[in-house]
C-alpha cells in the first residue's frame, strides 16, 4: 500500500471507507464519507507528509441506479512529493450536498461551480455558487446526468426559447439591469474603492475581439481601477463530455480536435493517453516518438500563436505576421502529414495514423535550422521595447503559493517559479529519453510568462532535433486486433482481419472496467482526461481537466487592482482559448 | 552601466534595433501572401477535403452497402439505404446514399471504415453555399465528386493502401494471401 494511504486511514479510520491502489495504472484513490470531506481536505492539505497543496480538478459521476446516487471526485496533486491522490466521496439524489473545499484550494471554486451546473451537486459554504457554463436561467436539468438524454433535447429549430425567424422580435421594455442581478458582480463590501463615489459595471465581451473567442467578463469599475473582475463563461459550450458519452472510444478522437483548436494534436494525444492507460496497452517506440515530435510541433505553433496575439492585443502589429509566417511552415507541414492543418485528428489509439518520412525529417531540420533566428527576431522586437515592457511588467502578478492554490498549470504556475511539468515529473512518449530544461520565471508576471513561452518554443526545437535524429524505425501502431483495426490491406485478403475490422468499426472495443486519470503537458497548461469505463465500448463518464477553465478561475485574483487597459494583457497572459474553456 | 542605460533609454535604442530588424525584412522582401482565389496552393496528396463516392474502373460503383461508414462516423453524417443488386441476390449495394455535409468534421473515419475503399477524400474545398441544404448530398452528387477527382483519388489509394490498384480492376489479379 502507498504510505499516502496508510496515512490517510490511520487518520481517519472512520471517514476513510476504502483505499485503493490500482495495480496496472498506478492510480490512487480513497473513498470517503462527503460528512467528512473539508477535514480530509484540510488535512491533505496542511500535512507536511502529504502536502496536496495542488488542485486538480474536480468533477462528479453519476450512478442512477446506487442509493448514494452521486459521486464527487477530487483530483488533488502534491507537488513536492509528487504524487496524485483521488478523493472520491458519495452524496444521494434527495440531499446532493457536500461541504465546498474552497476555503481549502480556492481554485476548488470554478470547478466546484461546474460540477453543480451540469450535475446538480450543491456546495455548502461555497461563495458563489451559480451555474457557470449553462445560462444562468437554464431550468431543464443538469445536463451530466443520466437521466437526460445524450441527444439533447431534440432539433435547435423546435426550441421554444430561440427567436423564430419569420417572428419580430419581442419588445423590451426595460434596457436596465435589476440590482439584484448585478450584485452577483460587485466585490464584497470594502474591497478596492477609494475615493467614495460609485463603482461602475463595466460589460466587457463577449464579442470583443481580445477575448480570443467569445469569452464576457463584467469589470467592476472604480475610476480605471478593476475592483472586481467576474468572468461569464460557457458561450461555447458544447457539451463535450456528454457528447463522449454516447460515442465509441475511437470516435471522440476527432471531437477531441475541437477542444484547443490552435493546438488539437495534443488534445489527441491527451484523450489516447488516457484511453491507453485505461487498457494498459503499449505503443510501438517509433510511435512514440513520433508523438513527441508532432506534440512539440504543436507546443511551437500554440506559442507562437500565442506570441503573434498578445503583441497584437498590446498594439505590436509586426509581430503577429512573423509568428504567423513560421506556423505557415509547420501547418504545411501537418496537411503533408496527415491531410488536414487545423483539426487533425492524427492520433490513433495505440498509434499514429500516418508515418513521418523522411522528408518531412527534412522539412522539419531546414525548419529548425532558421527557427532560432527567428526566435532571436521577435526577441529583437519586444523583448526589451519600453512599450511591452510597461505593459507586460509588474502586470497579473501572482505568487507562487497562490498559483498552487488555484490549481494553475503549465506557463502560468512556471512564470510564478514552479517547476512543474508533467512531462518532466510523470514523463511520457520520448521526453525522458531526450535532454531539455524547464524554464522557470521568478516574479509571476506576464513578462515572465511571455519569457517562459519564448524559451519553451527553444527548447521544444530542440526536443524535436534530438527526437528526430534518435528515432528508431518500427510499426507506427501497436498490434492488437481487439483493439485497433487491422492494416487496410489485410481487411481485403484475409478473413479474420474483415471480422475484426468489422466489429472494431460497428460496436468498439470494450476496456476493462475501471478509471484513470491521465495528465499530459498541453501548451496552455495540464490538460487531463479522467475516463469511467464501465465494461461497454463507451466511456461512462469523461471529464476533460481543461486548463484554459482553470486558469479562469484565478482571472479575478489577477486582474484586482490592476487598470481597465492591463485586462487584454492579463486574458492574454493564460493563453486562453474558449474552445477548450468551455467544452 | 547607469550612463549606459541612460544612453539607451534617451536615444531610444530597443527601438532602432526593432527598426533594424524590419528593415532587413523590407531590404529582403519575400512575399509569402497567395493571392487567393487567383493562386491557389497545390494541396498534399493526402489531403482531408470533400467526400466523394468511387467507382472500380469499368464504372460501377465499388460502395457494397454495408453501413460501416454510417457505424464509423462521430457526427452522424451519413445514412445508407442497401438493397440487393437486381437480379444478383448475392450481392448488395447502397441504392441510397445521403451526405449531410454541414455536419460533417472532415475526420476521415468514414473512409478508414470502409471495407472496400468506396469512399474517398478529395482535395476540393472550396464548398461554401449561399442555402445550408445544398449541404445535404446524395449518392449522384457524390459520385460526380468522385468522377471529377478520380485521377487524384487514384494516386493516393495507391500511395496509402498498396493493394487497392488490384481491387480497382474489379477483382481481377488479387494477390495471394498474406503477400
Ligand atoms: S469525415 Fe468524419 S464526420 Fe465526415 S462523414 Fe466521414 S466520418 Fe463522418
Ligand atoms: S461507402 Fe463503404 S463503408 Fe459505406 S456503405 Fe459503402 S461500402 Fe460500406
Amino acid at each position: 500500500m502507498h504510505p499516502v494511504l496508510d496515512i490517510l486511514k490511520d487518520k481517519f479510520p472512520d471517514a476513510v471507507l476504502s483505499v485503493h491502489q490500482d495495480k496496472d495504472r498506478g492510480d490512487l484513490s480513497a473513498r470517503v464519507k462527503a460528512a467528512h470531506m473539508l477535514e480530509i481536505a484540510r488535512f491533505l492539505h496542511d500535512d507536511p507528509r502529504l502536502a496536496f497543496d495542488h488542485i486538480t480538478d474536480v468533477c462528479s459521476a453519476d450512478y442512477p441506479d446506487d442509493p448514494e446516487r452521486f459521486e464527487v471526485i477530487y483530483h488533488v496533486l502534491s507537488l513536492p512529493h509528487g504524487v496524485r491522490l483521488r478523493i472520491k466521496a458519495r452524496v444521494t439524489e434527495e440531499h446532493p450536498v457536500i461541504a465546498s473545499v474552497v476555503s481549502v484550494w480556492k481554485g476548488a471554486e470554478f470547478m466546484e461551480r461546474e460540477t453543480y451546473d451540469l450535475m446538480g451537486i450543491k456546495f455548502s459554504g461555497h461563495p458563489d455558487l451559480r451555474r457557470i457554463l449553462m445560462p444562468e436561467n437554464y431550468d431543464e436539468g443538469y445536463p451530466l446526468r443520466k437521466d437526460f438524454p445524450a441527444e439533447g433535447r431534440g432539433w435547435r429549430s423546435s426550441f421554444p426559447f430561440l427567436p423564430k425567424m419569420d417572428e419580430t422580435a419581442a419588445v423590451s421594455n426595460d434596457n436596465e439591469v435589476p440590482e439584484a442581478e448585478k450584485q452577483v458582480f460587485r466585490a464584497e463590501v470594502g474591497a478596492g474603492s477609494t475615493r467614495r463615489t460609485e463603482e461602475l459595471l463595466l460589460n466587457m465581451g463577449p464579442q470583443h475581439p481580445s477575448t480570443h473567442g467569445v469569452l464576457r467578463v463584467v469589470l467592476e469599475l472604480d475610476g480605471e481601477r478593476v475592483v472586481k473582475a467576474t468572468p461569464d463563461l460557457g458561450y461555447l459550450h458544447r457539451g463535450v463530455e456528454k457528447l463522449s458519452e454516447g460515442l465509441a472510444y475511437m470516435q471522440i478522437i476527432p471531437h477531441t480536435d475541437r477542444l484547443d483548436y490552435v493546438c488539437s494534436m495534443t488534445n489527441n494525444y491527451a484523450y489516447v493517453r488516457a484511453v491507453e492507460k485505461l487498457l494498459t496497452l503499449a505503443v510501438p517506440e517509433r510511435a512514440e516518438y513520433i508523438r513527441t515530435v508532432v506534440a512539440e510541433m504543436q507546443r511551437i505553433i500554440g506559442h507562437l500563436f500565442w506570441l503573434g496575439t498578445q503583441a497584437l492585443d498590446i498594439g505590436a502589429m509586426t509581430v503577429f505576421f512573423w509568428t504567423f509566417r513560421e506556423r505557415e511552415v509547420l501547418l504545411d507541414m501537418f496537411e503533408k502529414l496527415c491531410g488536414a492543418r487545423l483539426t487533425l485528428n492524427y492520433f490513433r489509439i495505440g498509434g499514429v495514423d500516418s508515418d513521418f518520412t523522411p522528408d518531412l525529417a527534412r522539412r522539419m531540420n531546414e525548419f529548425l535550422d532558421t527557427f532560432q533566428a527567428h526566435i532571436n527576431e521577435y526577441d529583437s522586437l519586444i523583448a526589451n521595447n519600453r512599450i511591452w515592457i510597461g505593459r507586460t511588467k509588474n502586470v497579473a502578478v501572482i505568487s507562487a503559493e497562490d498559483a498552487i492554490n488555484f490549481g494553475l498549470t503549465g506557463p502560468p504556475l512556471r512564470g510564478s517559479g514552479v517547476k512543474y511539468d508533467v512531462r518532466k515529473m510523470e514523463p511520457y512518449g520520448a521526453y525522458d529519453k531526450v535532454e531539455w530544461e524547464v524554464p522557470v520565471g521568478k516574479n509571476g508576471d506576464t513578462y515572465d510568462r511571455y519569457w517562459i513561452r519564448m524559451e519553451e518554443m527553444r527548447q521544444s526545437a530542440r526536443i524535436i532535433r534530438q527526437c528526430l535524429a534518435q528515432m528508431p524505425q518500427g510499426p507506427i501502431i501497436a498490434d492488437a486486433p481487439q483493439i485497433i483495426p487491422p492494416p487496410k490491406a489485410n481487411v481485403m485478403r484475409d478473413m479474420e482481419s474483415l471480422i475484426h475490422h468489422f466489429i472494431i468499426f460497428t460496436q468498439g472495443f470494450k476496456p476493462p472496467k475501471g478509471e484513470t486519470y491521465c495528465a499530459t503537458e498541453a501548451p496552455k497548461g495540464e490538460l487531463g482526461f479522467f475516463i469511467i469505463s464501465d465494461g461497454s465500448p463507451r466511456p461512462y463518464r469523461m471529464k476533460i481537466r481543461a486548463p484554459s477553465f482553470i486558469h479562469m478561475g484565478a482571472f479575478d485574483h489577477m486582474a484586482r487592482g490592476y487598470l481597465i487597459s492591463d485586462i487584454i494583457t492579463i486574458f492574454g497572459t493564460y493563453d486562453i482559448v474558449m474552445g477548450e474553456c468551455d467544452r | 552601466m547607469k550612463f549606459k542605460a541612460w544612453l539607451k533609454t534617451i536615444t531610444f535604442y530597443e527601438i532602432l534595433v526593432g527598426m533594424a530588424a524590419t528593415m532587413r525584412h523590407l531590404l529582403r522582401y519575400k512575399p509569402i501572401t497567395l493571392q487567393y482565389p487567383h493562386e491557389k496552393r497545390t494541396l498534399p496528396d493526402s489531403y482531408r477535403g470533400m467526400l466523394a463516392l468511387l467507382r472500380y474502373d469499368d464504372g460501377t460503383e465499388k460502395c457494397v452497402g454495408c453501413d460501416l461508414c454510417e457505424a464509423a462516423c462521430p457526427s452522424r453524417v451519413i445514412r445508407v439505404v442497401s438493397s440487393e443488386v437486381p437480379g444478383e441476390p448475392t450481392k448488395r449495394y447502397a441504392s441510397e446514399y445521403y451526405m449531410d455535409m454541414t455536419r460533417c468534421l472532415f475526420c476521415g473515419m468514414c473512409v478508414e471504415a470502409c471495407p472496400v475503399d468506396a469512399l474517398g477524400m478529395t482535395r476540393e474545398y472550396e464548398w461554401a453555399v449561399y442555402d445550408k441544404r445544398n449541404l445535404l448530398l446524395n449518392k449522384q452528387q457524390l459520385l460526380a465528386i468522385g468522377d471529377r477527382s478520380y485521377p487524384v483519388r487514384e494516386k493516393r489509394l495507391e500511395f496509402q493502401h498498396p493493394n487497392v490498384a488490384f481491387f480497382n480492376v474489379a477483382f481481377k489479379n488479387l494477390p495471394a494471401k498474406g503477400t
